[in-house]
């Protein structure tokens, strides 16, 4: 077992108003497992990942990271988690623009205190087509190359687990699909654990298991 | 309507940084409206000395009795509320008791005397009212303390003045008219114009000095116009128009020194905060470009965009004008009442002057001119690159919107020289911000290819410099424009916080008086041949002499081949301060002296000292000019003057410049000459006696009234405490005010770095969830400030020194202050300062979760 939710809740305050988003949900994803969660606009996919990812902490539940509870992890824990264990993909790239593509794979094993971050980068990059791309900056690159940066700097620390945001959300089919072969092919590569969050049905059945995000919990 | 509700949204989205603009622009303009205010009642007191000196608005004055059509101009120039005459004779003055006469200065006043200040007894004020017993009696005769030590009176004694006898019926113990200049210093006595009747001592050829002190609600402005067109109107050289900046040197002085620094303080408070505001305006115009895209892309024309981004900043521009006056409404008479509680020093509250409404289209003018190329660049960039860029696509440069750069340069000069009331000093201050900006921007391009050169080739971003800094080096010259307007801004602010310091520090310099060189005693009228028995007795008695010069009247007439012009402008139009400075000095005769050498007060400033081998010619002899006084009448080193002293012309080379400290209170002359072309001149000598406590001071005043009667002594001690309690005075308020600009400035630095570190917001939430922890990303941001701080504040204060020191060498006529510990501290503070927002954002950054990042559009 990775990755675990246990009876997470999570509730939204807009004005007066309480939106219950996840309400007693649980997950459980394996080593190497991908799992895809879809449900519509606003269902609380996004606001599952946040959870999962340590971004944002639950009402109450717990969640279970290995033998690891990162629930009431501080700030400084979860960022020791999130550089030695996770990668995030997101829908927005969210690349750090005054850094380039290779700086940017280079990023979290430098992070990590890896000697020779350059050389593994550069690697990655290759495994994401983007050798000829090393030294541009992101508003250099289109959004598909963006996106393969972002696939790179999340395998770069080799995670055990990557969460991926609607990572094609932002991407034209075509170019879609390519990303997600390179996740894919990535994380089985590595026997990395993935968490898909979309609400592409057809991407989710690519996933070995998915799960429907519905009125706050998966069924 | 629309256009109004967009506003709404527009403040209530971006309310944080519009309130740091409002803040901003409310600080800077209370600043400036606080010290305009300060200003003009630091001025008005020190008028109000001078006034005293005076004791009118305006006297007209003259060695003979005025005529009826000068005193009918005279009145109909000024239309004046009241006024009255005085007469002012030198008489001998009997005293039966001890059955000898002595030559004082005889003061006949009439009803009114004086409209400014006052005569006091121990009690206070004398009156000198309708029914006083000044203005009733037949007999009462007041004596001034000076008299009344030197002839050994006592109050209530009879005394005989020409033919009548007069009661001693009060002392004067201070007479605020009495001045530095030698004939306002002589002992007096003060008799009515009624009872000067009857002593025979005024009749048809009487010497004496006649005048008619008005009193009037006109402006300084306007009473120096009339000045002007009297002395143009009345040819008689003899005729002398005053007004209350004519009466003391030193108070002049210290009024020009004053004005030029506060000047200077204001100028600087407007600037740092129209730079601050400027700065805040370009953030926010930023990032609001990508709404601006999203409008265009929706069909909304370039125009309405622009108005759309203009619309906040302009309401918010318009909202802080009044609340700065509100502001400084509630700010200034506190201040005033603190500084008179902590300092004793009494201002009055002036109302703020239509000069700086005036100033506030320019500053709009400013402030949209230097905006304009962003917003304008804001609806020429596609749309499509601004929807999809995460950030801001600024790439307006210094070229591409000459015109619009051009109009801010105008406007910031126009400013500065409004501020600083002087073409120079504003000008001056305006092509030293440019140079400083020029020096940033070739320093940061030239660490930025530095940088890049080693950068580029590392294996890690670990290397050189560890991760942090690796990573706030690559941000800070990948984003050029933005760090070098971030450096920029704020080292400016520093350069300005820097200039401050070192006007402080002039001021402090300028005005401080050590107490042991303070002169006790003034005697004059000294004749050539009691020079040599005077210092005798001088060294009988182990008397400190701190001065002991001749005096030779002399007019100068040639500047090498140049007929020497005296200023006859008469004419009403307006001057900068230069040329009325210009002007004072052009109009006198002159004092000349001769020396051997520099008295303790003086300080060689350029060229040799007498003595030292010069080449003359056989009809030359070596002088030396008071810095100011060369300046004033542009004269340098070499210059050969002509001087006609009595008829003889007198021929000097100029040799040296020099400086004299005139808080120092000695004789002093703007030319001394070396000894050997005056020595056969006629001439009186003066001297100034130093350390002496009271009773010291009246024995010395007895014992040389007794040994040399025709000599005048003077116990110049309460003046010289009088005028040195008003400049420490003054002097502390003026470093309040600096101090009080200096707390503006920092504040305007504060808000700048704070906006900085808002728009990193996104960045710092990235990083965390990239799994840099809290206190790595803390330490980068304080890496980056840090960068940007040592930059701006170090080359910024040292830029600021240079200028500060060109401005007191070369405008004010200062001396040049080096201050590097301070410029030290200054840095210190600087980069304290700008760490301080990281302080804030601490909390935020260690327990805010980047969820964020994962809902952003």
């Amino acid at each position: 077992m990775t990755l675990k939710a246990k009876n997470i809740s999570k509730a939204h305050h807009q004005a007066q108003n309480k939106i219950q988003v996840l309400n007693q949900l649980n997950l459980d994803v394996k080593a190497g497992e991908s799992v895809a969660i879809v449900g519509k606009s606003g269902s609380g996919k996004s606001t599952l990942l946040s959870l999962l990812s340590g971004l944002d902490h639950p009402d109450s539940g717990e969640i279970w990271f290995g033998d690891q509870q990162i629930t009431h992890l501080n700030e400084t824990q979860l960022a020791q988690v999130r550089a030695n264990k996770m990668g995030i993909i997101f829908q927005q790239f969210q690349l750090v623009q005054t850094l380039t593509a290779l700086e940017n794979v280079m990023l979290p094993l430098d992070i990590l205190k890896r000697h020779k971050s350059k050389e593994e980068a550069i690697k990655l990059l290759s495994d994401v087509g983007l050798s000829h791309r090393l030294d541009h900056f992101p508003n250099q690159l289109s959004g598909g190359e963006q996106q393969r940066v972002a696939i790179a700097r999340a395998m770069a620390a080799k995670p055990e687990v990557i969460l991926a945001d609607e990572p094609t959300g932002n991407l034209d089919e075509e170019t879609g699909k390519l990303v997600m072969q390179m996740i894919f092919k990535l994380t089985k590569l590595n026997q990395t654990a993935l968490v898909l969050v979309t609400h592409d049905q057809e991407l989710a059945q690519l996933c070995e298991r998915t799960l429907h995000l519905q009125h706050g919990v998966l069924e | 309507m629309k256009k109004l509700s967009w506003l709404k949204r527009d403040l209530q989205r971006f309310r944080t940084t519009y309130f740091l603009v409002f803040f901003t622009l409310v600080l800077g303009l209370s600043g400036i409206f606080i010290i305009e205010q300060l200003k003009s009642a630091l001025l008005f007191s020190l008028k109000s000395q001078e006034k005293e000196l005076l004791s009118s608005d305006m006297a007209m004055s003259a060695r003979r009795p005025l005529s009826e059509n000068e005193l009918k101009r005279f009145h109909e120039k000024l239309n004046p509320s009241a006024s009255y005459r005085i007469l002012d004779m030198s008489s001998m003055l009997y005293n039966p008791k001890k059955d000898e006469s002595r030559l004082v200065e005889l003061r006949v006043i009439e009803l009114g005397f004086p409209f400014y200040g006052s005569l006091d007894n121990a009690n206070g004020p004398i009156d000198l009212s309708e029914n006083s017993d000044f203005f009733t009696t037949e007999d009462c005769l007041l004596v001034h303390v000076d008299t009344m030590r030197s002839l050994e009176l006592n109050q209530g004694q009879y005394l005989r003045l020409g033919e009548k006898n007069f009661r001693f019926c009060d002392v004067v113990l201070k007479d605020s008219s009495l001045g530095f200049r030698a004939f306002a210093l002589a002992p007096r006595i003060y008799l009515s114009r009624k009872n000067l009747e009857g002593t025979g001592l005024f009749g048809e050829g009487s010497i004496a000095s006649h005048s008619m002190h008005l009193k009037t609600n006109k402006t300084i402005e306007e009473l120096e116009v009339i000045q002007k067109e009297l002395q143009a109107e009345f040819s008689d050289p003899t005729l002398r128009i005053n007004l209350p900046s004519d009466t003391s040197e030193q108070v002049a002085r210290a009024g020009n020194v004053f004005s030029d620094y506060l000047q200077l303080i204001s100028l600087v408070s407007f600037i740092l905060s129209v730079v601050g505001t400027f700065y805040l305006f370009r953030g926010l115009i930023g990032q609001r470009l990508k709404d601006a895209a999203i409008l265009r892309a929706l069909g909304l024309g370039p125009i309405s965009v622009q108005f759309i981004l203009l619309i906040g900043l302009f309401f918010i521009f318009l909202l802080s004008i009044p609340s700065a006056y509100l502001t400084s409404l509630i700010v200034t008479p506190a201040l005033l009442s603190g500084i008179k509680t902590v300092f004793g020093l009494e201002l009055n509250l002036i109302k703020v002057s239509w000069r700086i409404w005036s100033s506030l289209p320019l500053v709009s003018l400013f402030l949209f001119s230097a905006i304009m190329p962003v917003i304008r660049e804001s609806v020429k960039i596609p749309v499509i690159v601004l929807i999809q860029s995460q950030t801001s696509k600024q790439r307006a440069g210094i070229f591409d919107y000459w015109p619009w750069n051009l109009l801010a340069f105008l406007s910031l000069w126009s400013l500065a020289i409004w501020a600083s009331q002087s073409w120079k000093v504003g000008s001056l201050f305006i092509f030293s911000l440019s140079l400083a900006l020029i020096i940033f921007t070739c320093i940061f391009y030239l660490a930025k290819n530095f940088l890049i050169s080693i950068l580029n080739s590392q294996v890690s971003l670990q290397s050189p410099f560890g991760l942090e800094l690796g990573i706030v080096l690559r941000r800070l010259i990948r984003q050029p424009l933005t760090t070098l307007i971030s450096i920029i801004s704020l080292g400016l602010g520093a350069m300005l916080l820097s200039l401050l310091f070192h006007i402080e520090k002039s001021v402090n310099q300028e005005f401080t008086i050590e107490s042991d060189s303070k002169p006790s005693l003034f005697l004059f009228d000294i004749q050539d041949e009691q020079v040599e028995k005077l210092k005798s007795f001088f060294s009988e008695q182990k008397i400190e002499v701190q001065a002991l010069s001749p005096m030779i009247r002399g007019k100068l007439m040639r500047i090498n081949e140049s007929q020497y012009k005296a200023d006859d402008d008469s004419t009403t139009r307006f001057r900068t301060r230069e040329e009325e400075n210009d002007s004072r000095f052009r109009q006198r005769m002159m004092n000349l002296s001769w020396a051997e050498g520099f008295n303790s007060s003086e300080t060689l400033v350029s060229g040799q000292h007498f003595g030292e081998s010069v080449k003359l010619e056989s009809d030359e002899t070596a002088i030396s000019v008071e810095k100011r006084f060369a300046s004033r009448l542009g004269l340098k080193l070499s210059d050969r003057l002509e001087f006609d002293v009595l008829g003889v012309p007198v021929i000097g080379r100029v040799v040296n410049i020099r400086s004299v400290k005139w808080t120092s209170f000695r004789p002093n002359f703007f030319i001394t000459f070396a000894p050997g072309a005056l020595e056969e001149a006629p001439k009186s000598w003066l001297a100034a006696i130093g350390s002496l406590n009271e009773t010291e001071r009246v024995s010395i005043q007895n014992k040389i009234q007794k040994l040399f009667s025709n000599i005048s002594v003077v116990d110049i001690t309460q003046l010289v405490e009088r005028l040195s309690g008003l400049f420490a005075r003054l002097k502390i308020a003026l470093e309040m005010m600096a101090y009080f600009t200096i707390l503006v400035g920092f504040v305007v630095v504060l808000s700048m770095t704070y906006h900085q570190l808002q728009k990193r917001e996104a960045e710092m939430m990235l990083e965390k969830t990239l799994g840099i922890s809290p206190y790595r990303v803390i330490k980068m941001l304080s890496f980056e400030l840090l960068s940007v701080g040592i930059v701006a504040f170090g080359v910024g204060g040292i830029c600021g020194a240079l200028l500060a020191n060109s401005i007191s060498v070369f405008l004010l006529e200062g001396n040049a202050v080096w201050e590097l510990t301070q410029l030290f501290y200054l840095v210190l503070a600087g980069l304290i300062l700008v760490l301080l927002p990281v302080g804030v954002l601490i909390p935020k950054v260690l327990n805010t979760r980047p969820a964020g990042l994962l809902q952003r559009p």
